[in-house]
């Protein structure tokens, strides 16, 4: 069990990981991206903003609320994003925002964690401590992977979330590419007599596009007899890096909201959703792709077509979906 | 963190021909980016694609 003094050590070690990331940013900005005048205060007021989740106390119809406040959110921040510079490109957006949300998260988390061990020391209240007991060994896990995460969003490299994009941008070269909806990118090609429809985030900007929105417009024009998900998945403790696991279902995280649309429309059309996962600490997830990961690459793309050999007939059309942020990642 | 602090991650591009298929090894520069075309060949002069970037920690 975690003692009360290293709970105390380990939201000092949050406040330095905060600390850092913020100095980290602003350097970046600064140095690297020639911003109009000083951003240091501008950036310092972004740090602070927090999103309110819509009402839960009638959860029906609770998705699209959700999906509007996060756009709302997305456009707002790449909106100021852009203000901060005379000249900035689409590729650089999305690092920045990438970033600010790796700061605004540790801030959360230190901000949140040290509530709760000084509320509990404050009223003297040893269980409010309990929760942070067990709480503590995944939030720093989870916020060294974040601080970690910057050098290779600040270089533009892969990372081990970015698996499903590779997989399926790979599967795209030499195929024309159209935009489909929001940083979202749509392919079409052909395996074994059956017709493909190739989706993933417009790479390689630091974005896991608008998938949900993408395979909505997609089913006006195209029916999939079967959707293949592709997406990285945090292993298990004792689970290999880098194994390949195959299932049923949409394979997807994040908030929510794409995933429900995704399996809104195929439960509506009756369409069966497969999904193929790449397995990774959460640390792999966000950090430069390991070479482990990326050796993966070609064996799920054998994996897909088995599948696609094994539950479709010739004639058939297969949408297969990149899920994951595809920084670094091209089509 | 002491050992956290030894370590540190190495970063590779690894590209392909796309007329021979020779697959060559080298240290990422800025810039890459998978998928995308950069050089050519010194054997047979194709276009080379880059397929991978990854990283790989030395030191424990």
């Amino acid at each position: 069990m975690v003692s009360s003094n290293e709970i105390k050590k380990s939201i000092d070690k949050l406040e330095k990981f905060r600390n850092d990331a913020k100095a980290e940013f602003v350097n970046y900005v600064k140095k690297s991206l020639n911003p109009l005048g000083d951003p240091g205060k501008k950036l310092e007021d972004f740090f602070e903003y927090f999103t309110i989740m819509p009402v839960d106390l009638d959860p029906n119809g609770i998705v699209p609320k959700i999906n509007h406040l996060v756009r709302s959110r997305d456009d707002f921040t790449k909106m100021h994003v852009k203000s901060l510079f005379t000249e900035i490109s689409e590729f650089e957006i999305t690092k920045v925002q990438n970033l600010l949300e790796i700061v605004t998260t540790l801030q959360m988390f230190h901000k949140a964690t040290r509530h709760l061990y000084l509320t509990a020391k404050k009223q003297k209240n040893l269980p409010l401590i309990l929760p942070l007991q067990m709480m503590i060994p995944f939030v720093m896990e989870e916020s060294q992977a974040l601080k970690d995460a910057m050098t290779a969003l600040k270089n533009g490299q892969p990372i081990g979330d970015g698996i499903g994009p590779m997989v399926v941008g790979g599967m795209m070269i030499e195929h024309e590419k159209q935009k489909v909806s929001f940083q979202t990118v749509l392919s079409e090609s052909e395996f074994e007599d059956r017709k493909l429809l190739l989706v993933k985030a417009e790479g390689p900007n630091a974005t896991v596009g608008r998938l949900g929105e993408a395979v909505e417009k997609i089913f006006s024009a195209n029916k999939p007899d079967l959707i293949i998900m592709v997406d990285a998945s945090l292993k298990l403790e004792g689970e290999d890096s880098a194994s390949i696991a195959k299932g049923f279902g949409a394979a997807m995280g994040g908030i929510g909201t794409d995933r429900f649309q995704i399996e809104d429309i195929a439960t509506n059309n009756s369409i069966p959703i497969l999904a193929i996962v790449i397995k990774q600490s959460i640390h792999e997830a966000l950090t430069i792709m390991t070479k482990g990961i990326a050796d993966q690459a070609s064996s799920v793309r054998s994996e897909i077509q088995e599948m696609i050999r094994d539950n479709t007939q010739p004639k058939q059309t297969v949408m297969i979906i990149g899920v994951g942020n595809t920084l670094g990642v091209s089509q | 963190m002491k050992d956290a602090d030894k370590k540190f991650t190495v970063s590779y591009t690894n590209l392909e021909c796309k007329s021979c298929k020779k697959s060559l090894t080298r240290k990422f520069e800025s810039g890459d980016i998978v998928f995308e075309e950069n050089g050519t060949c010194d054997e047979c002069d194709g276009n080379l694609l880059i397929v991978k970037i990854f990283g790989e920690v030395i030191g424990q």
